[in-house]
C-alpha cells in the first residue's frame, strides 16, 4: 500500500509535536494524536502482523476496539504490554512495539511455510491428528507455537487499580451523535448523567464523517454538547469502555489512563442506561480477502480526517452499502484514484466527484503477494490496486444489549441484528437501534431515555445533506472458489463452516467452538455475522433462525489490576490481628496464618533451629507454666429466655443442665450428622451462655446459630451476639499455673473448691473485670483470662512479670498442637473430616441416651451412621527409634492383588515429654482394634504402626488438677 | 518456617495515628462506649436513656448517645459515658453486649468523604438505608454520618482495623 501522510489535514494529530518509536526493530515516525496505526499507516507500513494458525500475512484492517489483525506487544518505559491493539494505543516517543505471533518480524516470518500446509490443518485438525503414537510428542511444539503476544513475567502493576461506585440517573454508553443527544437532554432536564465513550475523544462518526448538526459541523455541535454536559454537573469520560452490563443493570466501566497508570473501573449503578454504542464495518466476503491493504472503508475515512494519511493512491472502494461513498469521494478529493464498485443491484447513489462508480458487480476475489495488487470482480474485470475499502455492511454493536438478556431481533432491511424487546431500564439509540441517518440517531434518544427524556430543549436536528442508507446483504455463499476469509484473527475460512456444517456441527454456538470462529482477542467483532450467516446458507435456514452465540464480558479485555483494585499485597486476604501482637513481636515471635488470624507458631529459634524452639516450648509447658494467647477463641453470647433450649438444640450434648459458673464441652454437628464444631460453652447466668469455638470457625458458627435463631426459635426467643473480639484471653496453663494466677491478686476465689475444673469465677484486674474459666486445652491444670480487649496488654505484662518467679515460658500455636496431641483432643478439620460423626470420636452417649431433638440427630441413625466399618479416631504408636508417620499417610491392608486404604493420619509429631513420636489417625474400626498393629503406607514406604488410644498422656487426667 | 510477621506492617499506635490529605483526615475515636442490643429496642430506650431508632448507612447521628440501626431489632448504642444498663438478658425484653473495646472506631472528615466511601462501598450518596452494616473495603462495619454530611464513623472488629488503615494508607498514596 502507498499510505503516506498529507502535508496537512488531520484533526487529531498536532504536527508540531513529532515523535518516533520503532516497530519490529525499525523506526517509524508519527505525531502526537498519532494511534500506532495511523502511524505505521503513513510510514507505507503493509504487514503488521501474522495470522494465528496459518502465519499470512496481515494488514490493519480497521481504526478501533474491532481490529482483528494488529495486535502488538509494546515496550513502554513504565513496563510491556502484550496484545495490544495498534489501532487503539497512542504512539508516543520510544516506544518498542512488536508484531506478535512473527519472528524475526511481520514482514518476514520465519513460520510463513504454514500456510502452505493449510489443508492439512484445517478447523479442529487437532482433534483428528497428530495422535499417533502419543499426542504428548506433538503437544509442546504445537503449543510453543500457540498463542499471541508474549507475556513478561518480571512486569509488575504501577500500583493499585482504583474502584470506584458511582451512581447517576441515566449513563449513556456511547459519545457519537445519538449518545450525546441523550447525555444532553437529560442533564438538560437535571438528571445526573454520566456518559462514557471508548475514543480517545467524544464525538463518534462526527469526528470523521461530514455532519451539520442545527447549523454547526458535527465536531463543533459535539464540543459544545460536551461542555454543556459537564457544566449541568455531568461526567463525560473519554477512553473509557463499558465492558459488561450485569445483574439488576450494573455496568462496569474501565478508564484507561496510559503512561503506565492502571486502569480505574467504574462499578455504575444508573436508574436508566442509555446504550449509544453504534455499529462496525463487516469486510466483504471473496477469495483472499485477508491481503494486507484490504481495510475497511470507514477506517480509512477514520485515517483520512483524524490523522491526515491517506491509505492508499490507486484505490478500490467495494461496498454493498451507501456510506462508502463517502469514503470514495474523500479519498478522491485528495489525490487518490477510486474506483468504487458497488454491489447492490440497483444503484444508490450518483458517483461522487472524481469517483468511477462500477454498480452492480461484486468482487470475486484479491491477488496480490505480501499485499493486494489487484482485484477481480464476478465479471472477470480486473482492476489493480493497491489498497481496497471494503463496506459489508454494519453490525451493530449489540454486546452490552444481549448480555443484558435482551433478545435481538433480525432486520432484512438492514442486513443486521438489532435489538428487540425492550430491557427494562435500558433504551439503545442511533446506529445501535438501527438508525441509518443522522436525523433518524437523533430523533432516536427520546423514546431511548425512557422516563428521563422529558426536557423542555428542543432534540437537535441534522441540517445537512445525509447520505443513503440502502443496504444489500452480501454474505459468503457456500462452495466458493478460493479461500474465503471469515475470521481474520484465528484464521477461519468459509471451508472451516463447510466443514463444521458438514460433521453436523450445524448449531451456532458449536460453529464457534469447532472451527474458533469469533474466539480471538476480538471476539467475532467483524466475523460473528459472516460466519453464520454461511451457516444458515449451507443449513438452509435464515439467519434469524441460526442466531448469534451468548454475548458475555467483557466487550474488550480488561486488565486484571482492574479486578484486583486494591486487594493486593498485603491487602489481598487481611487477617486478623491479636490485641497483643506488637508484643509478641517485640518477644521475637514468629508469626504465621491460623484460621485467618496472624497468630505466634513459636517464639526464637529462626531458620534452622525452628523446630528445636518448638520441642523446648512444649517440653517446658509441662514442667512449669505456659502463657498463651488464647484470644482468637470465639466468644458468641447466647442470651435471652429460651438460650437454654437453644444449646440443647444447637449441641449434640444436652447443654441445658448446666448450672451458671459451669462449663461443658460439646459438639455441634451439621445437619447430616458431621462434627461441625467443638469447643466450651460457658453459663454465666439463667439465660446467658458464651459459644466458645474453634478460633477459625466463628464467622460459619455465628452464622448457623443466627439461621437456627430465626427458623425455629423465633425473634424474641434468643438473640445472638458475636463478642469475640471484645475480650483478649490469656491462657495460663501447667503444674504451677494456680500460683501464677493466685500471684495475680484478681480478688477472686480460686481454690479448688471455689473453682474446680470446667468452672469459672469473676475477677478484677486493675479495675477491669476478668472472667476465668479453668478450662484445658494441654491437660494441664489451665486457666483462661479473659479481660476486654483494651486492657490486656497491662494484665500480659504483669503476667510475664510474675511469672518470672516460675520459670513461664510464652508458647506459640506449634507447641500448643503438640500438647493437646498428646492428649488425644482433637482439631475440627484436622483430626476430623467432612464424614466425622461424634461416636467416631468415642462420644457416643447423647446419641443414644438424648430424647429431645437436636441438629444432626436423625442422620447419625441412618444406614450410614449405623455402618460397622467406620473410621474412628485412634493413636499410633511406632517402634522405639523410629521417627514421626507422616501426615496424611494411610494405613493399609492387603486387598487381593493390591491394598485399600483403611484410613489415615491426621496428626504426628514428636512428644518432647514422652520422648517418642506420638500420632492421632481416623481408621476404620480403631475403636475396637487397640494393640493391633497395622501398615502405614507413605508415598510407597510402607512401615508398621500400633493402634493405641488417642490419649497417649495422663489418661486418667490427673494433671488437670495438679 | 517462614515469619509472616514481614508481609503486614506492626499495628500502628492508634492514639497518634492520623492521616491528612488536605481533604481527608482519619483518626481513631477511642473510649466510646458501645453496646450492642438486641430485641425489644424500646424497653432499651427506656432502660438507658439512649433513644431513636438508629441511623443507618449515609444517615445521620448527633450529639454524644446515639443508636446506629443494624437490622430491625438489633443496634448500636455509642455513648462518651457508659450507660447504666450492664450486659446480658433483660426481663424487659432486650439482649446487651459489651463491645466497647471489640470494635475499633475510625473518624472520617473533610469534602473528600464522599470519594473515599465510593470506593469503600457501594452506596448511593443521594439515598439511604435503614442499616449501617455495610461492606467496607471488603470488610464487615457500621457506617453512618455524624453530626453533618462530610463526617463518617466506621466501626469495625478490631482485629481488622489495621487492615482498614493500611487501605486508608493506600488512597492517601494514591494507589
Amino acid at each position: 500500500m502507498s499510505g503516506s501522510r498529507l502535508g496537512k489535514g488531520g484533526t487529531e494529530i498536532d504536527r508540531t509535536s513529532p515523535l518516533s518509536f520503532t516497530f519490529d526493530g525499525s523506526r517509524i515516525d508519527g505525531f502526537a494524536g498519532d494511534t500506532i496505526a495511523s502511524a505505521l499507516l503513513a510510514a507505507g507500513r503493509k504487514i503488521v502482523g501474522r495470522s494465528f494458525k496459518y502465519h499470512r500475512p496481515r494488514g490493519i484492517w480497521g481504526a478501533g476496539v474491532e481490529e482483528p489483525n494488529a495486535l502488538m506487544d509494546i515496550t513502554a518505559a513504565t513496563g510491556r504490554m502484550p496484545n495490544a491493539r495498534a489501532t487503539t494505543e497512542r504512539a508516543l516517543e520510544g516506544l518498542a512495539v512488536r508484531s506478535v505471533n512473527a519472528s524475526p518480524s511481520a514482514g518476514a516470518d520465519r513460520n510463513a511455510f504454514l500456510d502452505r500446509l493449510a489443508r492439512f490443518i484445517p478447523a479442529a485438525f487437532y482433534y483428528k491428528t497428530f495422535m499417533w503414537p502419543d499426542w504428548h510428542l506433538f503437544e509442546p511444539r504445537i503449543r510453543a507455537m500457540a498463542g499471541l503476544g508474549v507475556v513478561d513475567p518480571e512486569w509488575k502493576a504501577l500500583g493499585a487499580g482504583d474502584q470506584v461506585n458511582h451512581h447517576c440517573d441515566v449513563l449513556v454508553v456511547g459519545a457519537g451523535p445519538a449518545g450525546l443527544a441523550a447525555a444532553a437532554r437529560a442533564a438538560s432536564a437535571g438528571h445526573s448523567v454520566m456518559l462514557v465513550d471508548d475514543q480517545f475523544r467524544p464525538g463518534g462518526s462526527l469526528r470523521h464523517r461530514a455532519a451539520e448538526i442545527d447549523g454547526m459541523t458535527g465536531l463543533q455541535w459535539a464540543d459544545g454538547v460536551v461542555s454543556g454536559i459537564r457544566q449541568a454537573g455531568g461526567l463525560v469520560l473519554a477512553e473509557t469502555t463499558a465492558f459488561g452490563i450485569y445483574d439488576h443493570n450494573l455496568v462496569a466501566l474501565g478508564e484507561r489512563h496510559g503512561g503506565g497508570r492502571p486502569d480505574t473501573l467504574w462499578r455504575v449503578r444508573p436508574r436508566r442506561i442509555v446504550l449509544a454504542t453504534g455499529a462496525i464495518e463487516r469486510p466483504l466476503p471473496f477469495a483472499n480477502n485477508d491481503l494486507p491493504c484490504i481495510l475497511s472503508a470507514d477506517a480509512a475515512l477514520q485515517y483520512l480526517a483524524r490523522h491526515g494519511v491517506l491509505v492508499g493512491r490507486r484505490v478500490v472502494v467495494a461496498t454493498n452499502n451507501g456510506s462508502a461513498f463517502e469514503v470514495a469521494a474523500a479519498m478522491a478529493a485528495n489525490g487518490a484514484e477510486v474506483m468504487l464498485v458497488d454491489c447492490r443491484p440497483a444503484a444508490g447513489a450518483d458517483a461522487p466527484a472524481g469517483v468511477r462508480l462500477l454498480a452492480g458487480r461484486s468482487v470475486a476475489a484479491a491477488t496480490g503477494r505480501g499485499a493486494v495488487e489487484a482485484i477481480m470482480l464476478d465479471d472477470g474485470t480486473r482492476l489493480p490496486a493497491d489498497c481496497v475499502l471494503v463496506s459489508g455492511g454494519w453490525t451493530p454493536s449489540v454486546h452490552l444489549f444481549s448480555q443484558a438478556k435482551g433478545k435481538l431481533e433480525w432486520r432484512e432491511d438492514l442486513a443486521a441484528f438489532v435489538p428487540g424487546s425492550p430491557v427494562e431500564g435500558i433504551g439503545t439509540a442511533g446506529a445501535l437501534a438501527g438508525s441509518t441517518s443522522l436525523a433518524q440517531a437523533l430523533a432516536s434518544v427520546v423514546p431511548a431515555l425512557g422516563e428521563f427524556g422529558a426536557a423542555q430543549a428542543a432534540l437537535p436536528r441534522s441540517t445537512g445533506p445525509e447520505a443513503d442508507a440502502g443496504v444489500f446483504g452480501v454474505w459468503p455463499k457456500p462452495n466458493a472458489k478460493g479461500r474465503v476469509w471469515i475470521d481474520y484473527q484465528n484464521d477461519v475460512t468459509a471451508k472451516d463452516v463447510e466443514l463444521a456444517a458438514r460433521e453436523n456441527f450445524v448449531s451456532v454456538e458449536h460453529l464457534k467452538r469447532y472451527t474458533t470462529l469469533g474466539m480471538a482477542t476480538d471476539q467475532g467483532k467483524t466475523s460473528n455475522l459472516n460466519g453464520l450467516a454461511l451457516l444458515a446458507a449451507i443449513t438452509d435456514r435464515k439467519i434469524a433462525e441460526v442466531g448469534t452465540t451468548t454475548y458475555r464480558p467483557p466487550f474488550t479485555p480488561v486488565p486484571f489490576p482492574s479486578f484486583a483494585g486494591r486487594r493486593r499485597g498485603s491487602l489481598l486476604a487481611p487477617v486478623r490481628r491479636l490485641p497483643l501482637e506488637n508484643l509478641h513481636r517485640a518477644e521475637g515471635a514468629v508469626f504465621q496464618e491460623y484460621g485467618g488470624w496472624l497468630r505466634p507458631a513459636h517464639y526464637g529459634g529462626r531458620e534452622g533451629d525452628a523446630q528445636a524452639a518448638i520441642q523446648d516450648e512444649a517440653l517446658r509447658a509441662r514442667q512449669s507454666v505456659t502463657l498463651f494467647d488464647g484470644s482468637t477463641l470465639g466468644k458468641i453470647e447466647v442470651m435471652g429466655p429460651k438460650a437454654a433450649e437453644f444449646v440443647d438444640f444447637i449441641y449434640y450434648n444436652t447443654m441445658s443442665t448446666l448450672k451458671p459458673g459451669r462449663c461443658r464441652y460439646g459438639f455441634m454437628l451439621s445437619e447430616n450428622g458431621v462434627v461441625f464444631d467443638d469447643g466450651i460453652l460457658v453459663r454465666l447466668d439463667e439465660n446467658r451462655f458464651v459459644v466458645s469455638c474453634s478460633s477459625s470457625h466463628v464467622a460459619a458458627v455465628h452464622a448457623r446459630l443466627e439461621e437456627w435463631r430465626q427458623d425455629r426459635f423465633g425473634r424474641e426467643a434468643v438473640h445472638i451476639h458475636d463478642a469475640t473480639a471484645q475480650y483478649a484471653t490469656l491462657a495460663v496453663s501447667g503444674p504451677d499455673a494456680g500460683k501464677l494466677v493466685e500471684a495475680l491478686n484478681l480478688d477472686a476465689a480460686l481454690d479448688d473448691g471455689s473453682l474446680p475444673h470446667m468452672a469459672i469465677a469473676h475477677g478484677r484486674f486493675e479495675g477491669e473485670e476478668v472472667r476465668i474459666a479453668r478450662v484445658s486445652f494441654t491437660g494441664e491444670r489451665s486457666y483462661e483470662l479473659s479481660i476486654r480487649a483494651d486492657a490486656a496488654e497491662r494484665l500480659w505484662r504483669r503476667l510475664k512479670q510474675a511469672g518470672e518467679a516460675f520459670g513461664a515460658v510464652t508458647i506459640g500455636l506449634e507447641a500448643l498442637m503438640i500438647l493437646r496431641a498428646e492428649k488425644g483432643y482433637i482439631v475440627i478439620g484436622k483430626d476430623t473430616d467432612g464424614a466425622t460423626m461424634p461416636h467416631d470420636l468415642g462420644v457416643g452417649g447423647p446419641r443414644l441416651k438424648r430424647s429431645g431433638e437436636f441438629v444432626g440427630r436423625r442422620s447419625l441413625f441412618t444406614e450410614e451412621g449405623e455402618r460397622g466399618d467406620r473410621k474412628q479416631l485412634v493413636g499410633l504408636s511406632v517402634a522405639e527409634g523410629e521417627p514421626p508417620l507422616a501426615t496424611g499417610a494411610h494405613g493399609v491392608e492387603r486387598q487381593g492383588v493390591g491394598k485399600r486404604s483403611l484410613g489415615y493420619v491426621t496428626s504426628s509429631y514428636h512428644s518432647p515429654t514422652l520422648g517418642r513420636p506420638i500420632a492421632l489417625a481416623l481408621i476404620e474400626r480403631g475403636a475396637e482394634r487397640h494393640g493391633e498393629m497395622i501398615d502405614v503406607q507413605h508415598l510407597g514406604i510402607v512401615r508398621r504402626a500400633v493402634i493405641t488410644s488417642p490419649c497417649a498422656l495422663d489418661p486418667a487426667g490427673d494433671r488437670l488438677h495438679a | 518456617m517462614r515469619d509472616l510477621a514481614g508481609k503486614w506492617p506492626p499495628m500502628p499506635d492508634w492514639d497518634s495515628a492520623a492521616i491528612d490529605t488536605g481533604t481527608l483526615r482519619m483518626r481513631t475515636l477511642s473510649g466510646l462506649g458501645q453496646r450492642l442490643v438486641s430485641g425489644d429496642l424500646g424497653a432499651w430506650a427506656l432502660a438507658s436513656g439512649i433513644a431513636g431508632s438508629g441511623a443507618g448507612a449515609g444517615e445521620v447521628a448527633r450529639g454524644d448517645r446515639y443508636m446506629v440501626r443494624i437490622a430491625r431489632d438489633r443496634a448500636l448504642a455509642v455513648s462518651k459515658a457508659p450507660p447504666e444498663v450492664g450486659p446480658g438478658w433483660h426481663g424487659q425484653g432486650f439482649a446487651v453486649s459489651v463491645m466497647d473495646a471489640g470494635l475499633h472506631v475510625f473518624e472520617i472528615a473533610g469534602p473528600g468523604t464522599a470519594g473515599l466511601l465510593a470506593r469503600a462501598t457501594t452506596l448511593d450518596p443521594k439515598a439511604s438505608s435503614s442499616s449501617a452494616a455495610v461492606s467496607f473495603a471488603g470488610v464487615h462495619a457500621f457506617v453512618y454520618r455524624h453530626d453533618g454530611p462530610e463526617t463518617v464513623r466506621v466501626h469495625v472488629d478490631r482485629g481488622l482495623a489495621p487492615y482498614l488503615w493500611e487501605w486508608f494508607l493506600s488512597l492517601e498514596q494514591g494507589e
